[in-house]
């Protein structure tokens, strides 16, 4: 009997934690042990994203301290009577220090109301006042082989297919969202950061480029290095659940999904070995299919026959170059 | 009475039982590692189940101290060896080459191998890039089996960059001062390639001298070292893995010619003038060799090995070039050489 790993990639946890918190301090509108749903409002708070450095030339038109809208002229440049030059406001908001010396001023943007969603159903764990909650949830709990960047939970959205993202563009849709994808190249990153995306669940992505480049926007990958592909039944779920809050901590690497069903291909295997049956649903480590899927076929001698999803074909392999992740 | 000899490796176990079987088992996958329970109490279940047994044995776990496992046996039913303390008291002259270290009598050194080493020797024209990621994926997965060739290749430009690093770690003197010489660890597991192993062995030695050298493809030094207080049950056991006499190996660089003494006292002379690798294929006689070296004669007895007797008289420090298509070009050249000797001594020993 050939003996194989088991690859514990996956758990259905009743007991997962989601952490939701406020931008600002605000008030908190559940008590622990209150029962939730994804969209109750659990908190709300007034929130002012991000003030904007703006450089001007001649004279500001505009004092500190004074409300203005967008495209409103706020500073102008003048050759004797005639105006050469002019800046308007990028968004309304609220001018601040400014310096004078360097040429420079704030614009703030104006504080708005800010309504926090459970993103998880389940049960209020705790409280922390003014700031944050705990919920305690039922979740599928994916486990990633690498992570970078801080924890962050948003809206789920899928692009491309399981296998690579060739040809997909990440736009003001994904802004805000976390995006699951088969392969992450630099364009997508550099196109996500410049779109505001929240974070990476991908397959694959380069090595070199994960250590030079990757932090500004969290990314956990959930295979390997390289041009590898996502599970298909994970990207497949990923689809089915799409929009929906999930939160990623890469420091683990984890992936939290909130999820009430109980799925079978989350449940995984107990134990670290098991003997190698036909039908069962396995990882590939070998080198040209490294990441791959495929479904025994067939025992030989001291090896395995493995029918690849993506190809069909047939493989045979050693013991030691699978992993299995789900029985018949 | 029965005995299972353990090495743990960062990423599997290898147990010799009694010296008569022997089994490696893979550990749960380092990307994973927190998300198995009882590993240690699996990993070795999983050995006994292999080997056939029903019930934990009298058992000695060699184990590096500073490795995630050193903690989760120590305390259990078994006898734990740090493996540095095995190793430097089982004293046998070996160069144990392991996956993040290697081991010699002089003690442990840690081998810090990066993808760019491993790619300065990878055999086709492949991007850097592809190479990391499958280095990278190494750490998260563990080594499998090599099966395909652009594996076997990986495999093999790992092993030299490895034996590089630890024959510039491995003292001096340690080289100088033996006359056999075991390559041993789980890093050579299986490694069949012989030809590559002694390419790789000439290449990493820096030092001039003459070895008998030997392979242990089984790795089953690293479990025996845990039976260090009693060498000689040791060694007992070690009997029944015969080690593959590779070559007798002269690293003689400017030495211009060797004296060959057959059995029946006929002599031959062998022109060494050309810089480069030369080899003597042997059957089952035993030869003389003498050189005349600066300071005196040197003679020493040869016998039949994978490649018999093997004189590699290139300058030390051997210089590689920065320039890839170069490097491969003399590398290739050696290679087919030794190919050629593959032959001569098939050939030869057909004949026997």
């Amino acid at each position: 009997m050939l003996r194989s790993l088991i690859v514990k990639k996956y758990r259905q946890n009743k007991t997962s934690f989601v952490e939701r918190g406020l931008p600002a301090e605000g008030k908190v509108l559940v008590k622990a042990g209150e029962v939730v749903k994804s969209f109750s409002k659990v908190g709300e708070c007034l929130y002012s994203e991000k003030s904007q450095k703006i450089s001007f030339e001649g004279e500001l038109v505009k004092k500190e301290g004074e409300r203005v809208f967008a495209n409103e002229v706020l500073w102008v440049l003048r050759k004797g009577f005639l105006k050469s030059k002019e800046g308007k406001a990028p968004f309304s908001g609220i001018i601040s220090r400014v310096d004078e010396e360097h040429k420079t001023f704030f614009i703030e943007r104006l504080a708005r109301e800010y309504s926090l969603i459970a993103g998880a159903p389940g049960t209020i764990k705790s409280v922390i006042k003014n700031k944050a909650v705990l919920i305690e949830t039922t979740a599928i709990e994916v486990f990633g082989v690498f992570g970078k960047g801080e924890d962050v939970s948003g809206e789920l959205v899928v692009v491309g297919d399981y296998k690579d993202s060739d040809g997909v563009e990440i736009d003001k849709r994904h802004t805000g969202k976390i995006v699951a994808c088969g392969f992450v190249n630099s364009y997508m990153y550099s196109k996500a950061k410049l779109f505001g995306v929240l974070g990476f669940v991908c397959g694959g992505v380069d090595y070199g480029f994960c250590e030079s480049q990757v932090g500004v926007i969290s990314l956990i990958a959930v295979t390997g290095f390289g041009r590898l592909p996502m599970d298909p039944v994970l990207f497949n779920y990923f689809k089915g659940v799409e929009s929906r809050f999930i939160v990623l901590r890469p420091s683990i690497p984890q992936i939290i999904v909130p999820e009430e069903q109980s799925l079978e291909w989350a449940k995984g295997i107990d134990g670290v070995y098991t003997d190698v049956r036909e039908g069962q649903v396995v990882q590939i480590f070998d080198q040209s299919r490294y990441g791959l899927t495929g479904t025994i076929v067939g025992i030989e001698k001291d090896e395995v026959k493995v029918e690849v999803w993506e190809e069909g074909k047939i493989l045979k392999l050693s013991p030691e170059s699978i992993g299995v992740i789900a029985n018949p | 009475m029965n005995i299972l000899l353990c090495y743990v490796t960062p990423y599997s176990l290898i147990a010799v039982l009694n010296g008569d079987k022997t089994v490696r088992v893979k550990f749960p996958y380092p990307a994973f590692f927190d998300n198995y329970s009882d590993i240690w109490e699996s990993v070795y279940g999983e050995a006994l189940f292999r080997l056939g047994l029903k019930s934990p044995l009298n058992t000695i776990v060699v184990c590096n101290s500073q490795d995630l496992l050193y903690p989760l046996i120590k305390g259990k039913s078994v006898k734990v060896v740090p493996a540095q303390e095995a190793f430097s008291e089982f004293n046998i002259p070996m160069i144990f080459l392991g996956e993040k270290r290697v081991y010699c009598p002089q003690g442990c050194f840690e081998l810090n191998i990066n993808s760019e080493a491993v790619f300065k020797w990878f055999d086709f024209e492949e991007s850097v890039v592809n190479v990391t990621n499958f280095f990278q994926n190494r750490f998260l997965y563990g080594p499998a089996p090599a099966e395909s060739v652009w594996e076997k290749s990986f495999q093999n430009a790992l092993i030299r960059a490895k034996m590089q690093a630890a024959f510039r770690l491995v003292s001096p003197n340690f080289l100088e001062t033996v006359e056999e010489l075991y390559l041993s660890g789980e890093a050579l597991y299986g490694f069949t390639n012989f030809q590559e192993l002694l390419l790789n062995f000439l290449d990493a030695m820096e030092v001039l001298g003459f070895w008998r050298l030997y392979f242990d493809d089984k790795a089953v030094l690293g479990p025996l070292a845990g039976l260090y207080p009693e060498k000689e049950r040791a060694l007992k056991i070690l009997n029944k893995y015969p080690f593959k006499r590779v070559a007798d190996v002269f690293i003689v660089p400017g030495v211009a010619s060797a004296q060959i003494i057959f059995e029946d006292g006929k002599k031959q002379t062998l022109n060494l003038a050309r810089e480069g690798i030369n080899l003597v294929p042997l059957s089952k006689e035993e030869l003389t060799v003498k050189l005349r070296l600066k300071k005196g004669h040197f003679e020493k007895k040869v016998s039949a090995g994978v490649f018999g007797a093997v004189f590699d008289t290139r300058k030390r420090p051997l210089a590689f070039s920065d320039l890839r298509s170069e490097r491969f070009t003399i590398r290739d050249n050696i290679r087919k050489q030794v190919r050629g000797w593959g032959s001569q001594i098939q050939s030869s020993n057909n004949k026997d």
